[in-house]
């Protein structure tokens, strides 16, 4: 019985803070990307149809100069599928240190790779269900990955110090929570890849409305 | 000028300049907002030096030492719905192979309108300019996805075989050591054969297929394949069945028939023959295999050709090219190419000399729209032939 008391309060203990922390909830107005190299649809070198691409969504984060970021998402291992010749998810957000995996789902090669500066990197050709390298990004910006033999594939990683961000849906609504109360400038990159940037004021146990423009 | 496209070159290396160029492309690009209607503008910029032992082996027409080649090369592609496409290729260089054209032109290579009738792409007609659909090196033909800067062998040898005139039987064996007469010689295929026609062509699950019909044949030369420069004076029938039996595997076989001889030859060939009756008959099998950083391809193909005054002449010519990259950006590329040629109609002479060519390629890739490649080659015939050896490569290209 004790035990059960102990463990019970620990819980309650280890969730205070989190439910202490403030919450940044939204809405970006999101821009549009430029148009996809391909339409969707059969294609003379593609045994299935080409599906279309995700919707434009933004990656929305807060920064604050003078801190130590919590190293909470470092461990984070995200999977982007190639799936109907597009990037699945094509639009990702993850802290420095963390990893992404890249399972091929078609029935043809992908080859993925990306020549930013500070993440170069050639996955080569494999086939559906063969294992995917492990590439981990260890410096912060944005990582521009492609397919070199279906050209028209994009995605976006962007790689960035602090733990506290999150990836829009297509209307641009958004919600990062477990915020420490304080000043932020708050950042969005949108699907054009142009960014905004504003200032929040997080308060302790509470829901900041934001909005975000050009 | 050199000067100035070096400054050029250096200049897209630095970080302002690929911002400049990705957002060049991304404005290149226009798209109704329902994808109906979309026009995209695309470019690649070569900047080539070639160092060859003159004379110079292959399509490479220069006696200098050192011969420099800027090509810009425009792509016009328009969709209008799932089911029309058109597309057009101009270029302006030094010769639709060097130094054909030494003070520069310019060029339509391509110009063709695509019909998707269906939803899937079982079938499909094009109509207008285009590459020939014989093998499989024509889709790297580019230089941003060729790895080397020269093509294979067979695309590119000259052989001692004219298609404007007839040339005596005892002109005949001993061209080879005429080098003079290069200009009028061809290879087995000139380089992709943009020669005008229709095509019909599609894939079903595994197999793909192509047939076209065409004015001009695998070997005839760019002056040969614009129709409304040339008309159509003879018909040439080619075509290719490809089998993908997984994704590392792309198998295929190709074949092509029709006159190469031009319409200008007909008062120097024998009386009561026509130029269409000489025909370039063509078999190849082509197979590519790719996996992780490994792509491998290789071609064989036999050619005959009924030549004026001398009867039928048979060339076997065929490739091996492996490419390894090394890293995101560097790569090699290695390439074997042969060649063996039949005798003499009626005799134990080969009707040219046999020989081979080593290509090795070194590329580096700065960026999407920066590549550079380094190629040394080195070849050799059995018997005396005039033509260099060796031949050092360099080319720069920007893709936008």
């Amino acid at each position: 019985m004790k035990a059960l008391l102990f463990t019970t309060l620990a819980v309650l203990l280890g969730t205070l803070p989190a439910l202490a922390d403030g919450i940044v909830q939204g809405r970006v107005m999101l821009d549009t990307a430029r148009p996809p190299a391909v339409d969707a649809g059969y294609k003379p070198k593609t045994i299935k149809p080409i599906q279309a691409e995700e919707s434009g969504r933004a990656i929305v984060w807060l920064e604050k100069s003078g801190i130590t970021y919590p190293q909470t998402r470092v461990g984070e291992v995200v999977k982007i599928q190639q799936s109907g010749y597009q990037f699945r998810p094509s639009v990702i957000a993850v802290q420095k240190g963390a990893s992404a995996e890249f399972p091929n789902k078609d029935d043809e090669f992908h080859n993925v790779f990306s020549y930013s500066k500070i993440r170069r990197f050639d996955l080569g050709r494999f086939r559906k269900d063969e294992s995917s390298p492990r590439i981990t990004f260890d410096k912060p910006g944005l990582v521009k990955i492609y397919c070199e033999i279906h050209q028209h594939m994009r995605c976006r990683v962007l790689v960035l110090e602090t733990p506290w961000f999150a990836v829009t849906d297509t209307k641009g609504q958004f919600k990062i929570s477990g915020i420490p109360p304080g000043e932020y400038e708050i950042k969005a990159l949108l699907p054009s890849e142009k960014r905004i940037e504003s200032k929040v004021t997080v308060t302790q146990g509470k829901t900041t409305p934001v909005e975000l423009s050009r | 000028m050199k000067i100035i496209l070096v400054c050029l070159c250096l200049f897209t290396v630095s970080a302002s300049a690929q911002e400049f160029l990705n957002a060049l492309d991304d404005n290149l690009t226009l798209a109704t907002p329902n994808q109906t209607f979309r026009i995209d503008l695309s470019g690649l910029l070569d900047l080539e030096l070639y160092a060859p032992e003159t004379p110079a082996m292959g399509l490479l027409d220069t006696d200098d030492g050192l011969f420099f080649n800027p090509r810009l090369t425009l792509f016009l592609d328009l969709q209008a719905t799932e089911h029309l496409h058109a597309h057009a290729q101009m270029r302006v260089d030094r010769g639709f192979d060097p130094g054909f054209a030494q003070d520069g032109r310019t060029s339509l290579d391509e110009y063709f309108i695509e019909w998707k009738p269906l939803e899937q792409s079982w079938i499909n007609f094009r109509l207008g300019k285009f590459a020939t659909s014989f093998g499989a090196w024509t889709e790297r033909r580019l230089s941003w996805e060729n790895p080397f800067i020269t093509s294979p062998m067979a695309y590119n040898d000259m052989l001692p075989i004219s298609d404007d005139a007839a040339v005596p039987l005892a002109g005949f064996a001993g061209r080879r050591h005429l080098p003079d007469n290069r200009r009028t010689w061809l290879p087995i295929i000139w380089g992709p054969s943009y020669a005008s026609g229709a095509s019909i062509f599609g894939q079903i699950g595994v197999f793909d297929y192509a047939f076209e019909i065409k004015n001009a044949a695998l070997a005839s030369a760019p002056r040969s394949w614009d129709i409304v420069e040339n008309g159509w004076d003879s018909t040439t029938y080619t075509g290719r069945l490809g089998w993908r039996p997984s994704p590392e595997w792309n198998l295929g076989s190709s074949f092509s028939h029709g006159p190469y001889m031009m319409a200008e030859s007909q008062s120097s060939l024998p009386a009561g023959s026509s130029f269409r009756d000489f025909n370039q008959t063509t078999f190849g099998i082509d197979g590519a295999w790719s996996h992780d950083q490994w792509q491998i391809w290789s071609e064989l193909m036999t050619s005959r050709f009924e030549v004026p005054n001398i009867g039928a002449v048979r060339v076997v010519s065929g490739f091996l090219e492996a490419k390894r990259k090394l890293n995101a950006q560097w790569w090699l590329a290695t390439r074997w190419n042969q060649s063996w040629f039949g005798d003499l109609p009626g005799t134990s002479t080969g009707w040219d000399n046999d020989g081979w060519r080593a290509d090795f390629s070194l590329g580096y890739r700065f960026s999407r729209h920066l590549q550079a490649k380094l190629q040394y080659c080195i070849a050799e015939r059995s018997g005396q032939d005039e033509e260099g050896d060796h031949l050092f490569a360099a080319q720069i290209t920007v893709k936008f």
